[in-house]
């Protein structure tokens, strides 16, 4: 008897992972099962890949008791993950600009020193807000949360430079910024999973702060390492790169007025994120610390997969209803409110050409105004269905 | 042992199992005999045992004589094939009258 090829192996381990999300009663008795049916297919190596493909993914069986989980089920937790991950990155765009443009107003009357310190209130107000917005509407899968934001936020700064003001922000620099952001932040959550898993909670909520803090810095390094290459900046400065693009003062250094400002723009909006997303994780953490001593990998999922919706809500109404109104406003406000008053002109044509805030462009096309109407939208029919808390 | 819901692979499986009552089921013979993908047909095979309808056993060979591991063998229970009967044969009825009458005619409804 031969040992297995190296297609079996691969569809072994395909079926392996697969196993790993079927409740754990089954997954041990169903995995031998797949294996022996694996084995019978010895020398057709695309039907073993087929059988142990089609296992991998198509949603599995749902605990016992709970609702299936069904293509249309996955179809609407992707749209809820993306629509969030887009109005994360959103909010923390706009909080930066606005601490970037309160510095822009309110720099002249301030000291060097007094600059900085706004800076720094501003910046923590921000990450407070982050926070706050983290405790109450805190991702439940962290990890496919941060892939979405990472994804989305690639899509936000590369979209927003419709108009080009800043030298260094096409997607030589964009993407290494935010695919290292994206695959620490991304690594950080999964270590601080596992660890917090095996107990050690105090260990996990470290792990998530320093992830967190190094996936920003290296992001920011990332991102400004193209623009330092053509400015003849040193490599061995990227670890100041961050405080610099955040903070004022960065003008005053030679050779340093053009990387920290165009860094900034892509380093802000991702330290916002980052805060979103660690806040959710360390909270994660300290609830499995408090609720569990080493809860099953099951136990947490049975709390997570059966979202009944209350049978009236299940008709959708208001869901549509909340949907459908919310598009409608968006867009009817992002018409009209341009023509009615001359300073509401201004300051769209402002958001637009990046001349005031960056990242907004994008909205200068009619297309990208509906999708966002349209993430709102969904939003907001997602909280239409919320089932209450005593329910 | 809550009901299955009766959903179009779930007729299949119920079918097919029916159609040689006597006899065990596996997998890959299952796939084959209702068309259904493997991550479509497991799930399905599971609700049927979780309702009651289905039974599953390991099958009774030596591996290494046979050189390959044990199948899981699945039968349906009598009262899994009476519902079975009624489910699919309900199922049939209602094709059948679908196909065998006119579409309504603008302004005979």
């Amino acid at each position: 008897m031969t040992g297995p090829s190296p297609v079996e192996r691969l569809a072994a381990g395909l079926l392996t992972r697969a196993a790993r999300r079927w409740p754990d009663d089954l997954a041990e008795v169903m995995l031998e099962s797949w294996i022996a049916e694996l084995a019978t297919m010895r020398g057709t190596p695309v039907r073993m890949l087929r059988f142990a493909g089609s296992i991998l993914v198509a949603p599995p069986v749902e605990e016992e008791g709970a609702d299936p989980v069904t293509w249309g089920s996955r179809a609407s937790s992707a749209a809820r993950t993306g629509t969030a991950a887009l109005l994360t990155v959103l909010v923390a765009a706009t909080l930066f600009n606005g601490v970037h443009l309160a510095l822009h107003h309110g720099g002249p009357l301030l000291s060097a020193a007094g600059e900085t310190v706004l800076v720094i209130a501003l910046l923590t107000v921000s990450a407070l807000l982050m926070a706050g917005a983290a405790a109450r509407w805190a991702p439940r899968r962290r990890v496919r949360a941060t892939l979405a934001t990472g994804v989305a936020a690639y899509a936000f700064l590369l979209a927003g430079n419709e108009v080009a003001v800043m030298p260094f922000m096409g997607w030589p620099d964009i993407a290494p910024a935010v695919v290292t952001w994206t695959a620490i932040a991304a690594l950080t959550t999964v270590a601080a999973g596992r660890l917090a898993r095996t107990g050690r909670h105090r260990l996990a909520g470290a792990v998530a702060v320093l992830g967190g803090l190094l996936s920003v810095v290296a992001g920011t390094a990332a991102g400004a390492l193209h623009a330092a290459a053509v400015l003849g900046i040193p490599a061995a400065t990227a670890p100041a790169w961050l405080p610099l693009a955040l903070l004022p003062g960065a003008a005053a250094r030679p050779g340093f007025d053009v990387l920290p400002a165009n860094a900034a723009a892509m380093a802000g909006p991702l330290l916002l994120c980052t805060v979103f997303l660690t806040t959710a994780t360390v909270r994660a953490v300290r609830s499995a610390g408090s609720a569990r001593p080493v809860a099953s990998r099951r136990a947490g999922a049975t709390a997570r997969v059966p979202r009944r919706i209350d049978p009236v809500i299940r008709r959708a109404d208001p869901a549509i209803m909340a949907g459908a109104i919310t598009a409608g406003v968006v867009l009817l406000l992002a018409d009209l409110l341009p023509r009615l008053s001359p300073a509401a002109e201004h300051t769209a044509s402002r958001l637009a050409d990046n001349s005031a805030v960056f990242g907004f462009g994008f909205l200068a096309s009619p297309a990208a105004r509906i999708a966002l109407a349209f993430a709102l939208a969904l939003l907001a029919a997602h909280h239409a269905t919320r089932p209450s808390p005593a329910s | 042992m809550a009901r299955p819901r009766m959903t179009t692979p779930v007729l299949k499986v119920a079918a097919a199992m029916l159609a040689d009552i006597d006899s065990e089921h596996y997998g890959v013979q299952l796939m084959r005999d209702t068309g259904l993908p493997s991550g479509t047909l497991y799930p399905v095979l599971v609700r049927l045992e979780r309702a009651g309808w289905v039974q599953s056993r390991w099958e009774q060979i030596d591996p290494v004589l046979e050189g390959r591991p044990a199948r899981r063998y699945y039968v349906l229970t009598a009262e899994g094939a009476a519902e079975a009967r009624l489910e699919v044969a309900a199922f049939q009825q209602q094709m059948t009258r679908a196909a065998g009458q006119p579409f309504p005619q603008a302004g005979t409804a």
